[in-house]
Parts: structure tokens; C-alpha cells; sequence
């Protein structure tokens, strides 16, 4: 297995020395960097530092989590675990991995356990594939405006399963939008253009 | 970039033809001779320091610009980030959509194409429109009484009040999904599209789509990284006192 560089920006020793805890448990993990504070100017992400994974808490985003934003855009958002005190939606929202502070023991090997198996077999990403047949149907409910709320009680499933479904959909297609999503099921015949309205 | 306000004009223009697009915000026009950046800035009646920090900016996306984090440069600011809003409005925009407007397909299968790509781009056009209104009639203003109050105001307690109603932290957010609608579009033209028949135009609809992300990432990169914490940390001064 190849090396895992990461760099740990956080604050608070305890938590510090207990992700080191943590990957003791794993071969292979370097700690680069780790960071403590953040001067008024420096930018972990701008800094020329090589890394495989970036562990950052969020209270170093403090008030400008936009800043910090636009500087990650542009790397790629699974090289990033924040940790947090608390949940807030912009979690959920940004950053694909998030572990927060009273996070179960088995809920934080798995999300380790998933990232490092994406970086060792470099699948980190599905490219090109094709839709299921599943995700042809989701596609079209939303291609037709339909809520997530909708779609889960049109074709009789949770709410949070349309949006796990929504997400592969996006990964598969590069497209995010629900205008971008309609053109491309209209383009597909998966609807037509006068359904779309 | 070495950028000295000594240099010729025309010389920042070889070394980076995209400026063009921020020339043209200032109502540069081309054709300046000889004359050097503190010149042409002069005749324009510009703040060449202003001027070369935003070349700056726009050259360097990890530069930290320590000048336009002052106090003193943000009307500047503002007026520019004005200025890029009508250049994507009432001519990057338009433009793009003329160019799609060309597309042509031959056969009946992909005759809806055009029609299809024009509703999204519409879509596009006006979520950018909505978003650049909002700044300019709530954001923007905002930001002025702030940097007015704190600059003089003081004993204004009518502008006090009216500061306190809104905080600069309520903005911002949408930036992520502007950036999503040109991403989708690249990407839909990129793998989805069938291709016209004047095959050209869509290397230009692209060339263009690239571009215009690029100077609105920059745009929001001064907004957010700028105007924000400087104004917010004016507001926090405000309600302190
Ligand atoms: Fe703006
Ligand atoms: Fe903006």
C-alpha cells in the first residue's frame, strides 16, 4: 500500500493526539503537518504542501467558511475530512467526509476505512458510467420538477435514498443542476421536451 | 507579473491578452501608445494602485492583496465589482448567447437542441442577473453606510440603525451554485451535446464558458475574501461602540 500523507489542522491537542491514535491502527499514514493555528494570512490550501488528506476542523473556518471554500474548489473535496464540534448544514452540503466530535468508533473506521480504500485502489471517482435503471427513473422525476420529497413517495422510497441516488447521479454525469439534469434527460429521450416545462 | 506603474501599458497586454476583459471594465480603451500604466490611468482617471492590484489579483489567484484589505479601498472595490457585473450582464452573457444562437444541426432527430440549450443558458442568464441585482440594491449599499459610518458617522444614529439590520453574513452562499450552472454547461457540451454542424462555434461557446468562469471566480473571490471579512469586521467595530 502506498504512503497516506495527511496534514491535521486542528486546534485542540486532545483531539489532535487522538486522531493520531487512531491511525496507528493504520500502516502507512504520515502525519506531514500538522497545523495548530491559523495566522491572520496563511492559507492551508494555498500553501504549496503535498498531501493525500487534508483534516481540518471547522472552527477554522470560523466566520468565513466562503473563503475557505474557494480556496478547496478547486482540490478535490474527498482530500478533505472536517471535524466538527457540532453539526450545521453547510456539513452536509460541502464536504463529501465529516466526522463530528461524538462520532462513533465504528462510524469513524468506516469513514477512514472508505477513504484510504478509494486512495489504494484509485477509484476515487466513477467516470462514465452508465445510469442504472433506478437512476434513469430518479433522473426523470427530477427532469419533470419533482421534489426530492416528491420523487420518495412517487416511486415509494425515502427521502434520503433520492438524495444518495441524486448524488451517484451527479458523479456519474458531471451535471448538478436540475435545469443541467433536464437537458441532458431530454437530449437522452429519457423526457421529452414538452414534458419538461 | 512585475508590475510597475513605470511600465508601458501596452507591454501588460503581451504578457497577458486576457486583461484585455479588464481594461475594458475600466473603459480602457486600446490604442495607448506608448504611455505607461500610471499614464493611461491618469488620463482615465483611475487609482493606479487600485488598478495594479486588481491585475494582480486577477493574474495571481493565491495573491493575498494586503491593499484591498484596507479600509480605504473598498468604494474602490465596489465600484469595480460593479463594473464586472454590467461586463457579464450586458456583454459576456449576450455574447454567449449569440454564439448559441448560431448553432445549427442538419437532421430532424437533434432539431430541439438549440431550443434546449437556449432555455438553460436563459436560465443562467437570469440567475446571474438576480444574483448581480441583489448585490448591487442590498449587499453593495450595505457595505457603503458601513464603511461611511465607520469612516464618519459616528453621532449617525439613523445609519447605526439601518447598519444593524443586516449583516454583510447573510450574504454570500450562492456563489457555489452559479458556479454549478456553468459547470453543468461545459459538461453538457462537453460529453452530451451532439455536435453542429459548424463545429466551430461550440470551440468558441466554450473558450467563452471557460473564460467567463474564470473571471467570475475571480469576482467572488474578491468578494468573498475582501469585501466580507473587511466589512464584517467594520460591522463588529460598529456594535461594539
Ligand atoms: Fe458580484
Ligand atoms: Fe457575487
Amino acid at each position: 500500500m502506498e504512503e497516506i500523507k495527511i496534514i491535521l489542522a486542528e486546534k485542540s491537542y486532545i483531539i489532535r493526539e487522538g486522531l493520531k491514535k487512531i491511525f496507528s491502527g493504520y500502516h502507512s499514514i504520515i502525519i506531514e503537518k500538522e497545523i495548530t493555528e491559523l495566522s491572520k494570512n496563511t492559507n492551508v490550501l494555498s500553501e504549496k504542501l503535498k498531501y493525500d488528506l487534508l483534516i481540518i476542523n471547522s472552527d477554522f473556518f470560523e466566520n468565513s467558511l466562503n473563503v475557505f471554500k474557494t480556496q478547496f474548489k478547486k482540490n478535490d473535496s474527498s482530500k478533505i475530512v472536517v471535524i466538527s464540534y457540532k453539526y450545521f448544514d453547510d456539513l452536509e452540503r460541502f464536504f463529501e467526509n465529516y466526522i463530528l466530535i461524538n462520532e462513533t468508533k465504528q462510524n469513524i473506521e468506516k469513514i477512514f476505512q472508505e477513504i484510504f480504500n478509494k486512495k489504494s485502489t484509485g477509484k476515487s471517482e466513477i467516470h462514465d458510467e452508465e445510469l442504472s435503471t433506478r437512476e434513469k427513473e430518479i433522473l426523470k422525476e427530477i427532469a419533470l420538477g419533482n421534489t426530492n420529497k416528491e420523487i420518495a413517495e412517487n416511486l415509494f422510497i425515502s427521502s434520503h435514498t433520492v438524495i444518495t441516488h441524486r448524488k451517484n447521479i451527479t458523479k456519474k454525469l458531471g451535471i448538478k443542476t436540475v435545469s443541467g439534469l433536464t437537458v441532458y434527460a431530454i437530449l437522452n429521450n429519457i423526457i421529452s421536451i414538452e414534458e419538461a416545462k | 507579473m512585475d508590475l510597475l506603474k513605470t511600465r508601458k501599458f501596452s507591454s501588460i497586454i503581451h504578457e497577458n491578452y486576457l486583461l484585455t476583459s479588464i481594461i475594458y471594465r475600466f473603459g480602457i480603451k486600446l490604442g495607448f501608445g506608448d504611455k505607461t500604466i500610471e499614464q493611461v490611468c491618469a488620463e482615465y482617471k483611475i487609482d493606479s494602485d487600485f488598478f495594479l492590484e486588481i491585475i494582480k489579483v486577477f493574474t495571481d489567484k493565491n495573491y493575498i492583496s494586503e491593499s484591498l484589505l484596507m479600509n480605504k479601498n473598498i468604494p474602490f472595490t465596489i465600484d469595480y465589482l460593479s463594473k464586472s457585473h454590467s461586463y457579464y450582464n450586458k456583454v459576456k452573457i449576450p455574447f454567449i448567447e449569440s454564439l448559441i444562437n448560431e448553432m445549427t444541426w442538419k437532421d430532424e432527430g437533434n432539431k430541439n437542441n438549440k431550443e434546449i440549450l437556449k432555455k438553460f443558458f436563459n436560465n443562467y442568464r437570469k440567475e446571474v442577473g438576480e444574483h448581480t441585482k441583489n448585490e448591487e440594491l442590498v449587499v453593495y449599499p450595505h457595505c457603503l453606510d458601513v464603511y461611511k459610518y465607520h469612516l464618519k458617522g459616528k453621532n449617525d444614529l439613523q445609519l447605526k440603525e439601518k447598519i444593524k439590520k443586516y449583516s454583510i453574513k447573510n450574504y454570500a452562499e450562492k456563489h457555489e451554485e452559479l458556479n454549478a450552472s456553468l459547470l453543468d454547461l461545459k459538461n453538457i457540451i462537453i460529453k452530451y451535446l451532439p455536435p453542429p454542424e459548424n463545429n466551430l462555434i461550440t470551440e468558441q461557446i466554450l473558450y467563452e464558458i471557460f473564460r467567463l468562469e474564470k473571471d467570475m471566480e475571480d469576482h467572488t473571490r474578491i468578494e468573498d475574501t475582501i469585501l466580507v471579512p473587511v466589512i464584517s469586521k467594520m460591522e463588529q467595530e460598529i456594535l461594539k461602540n
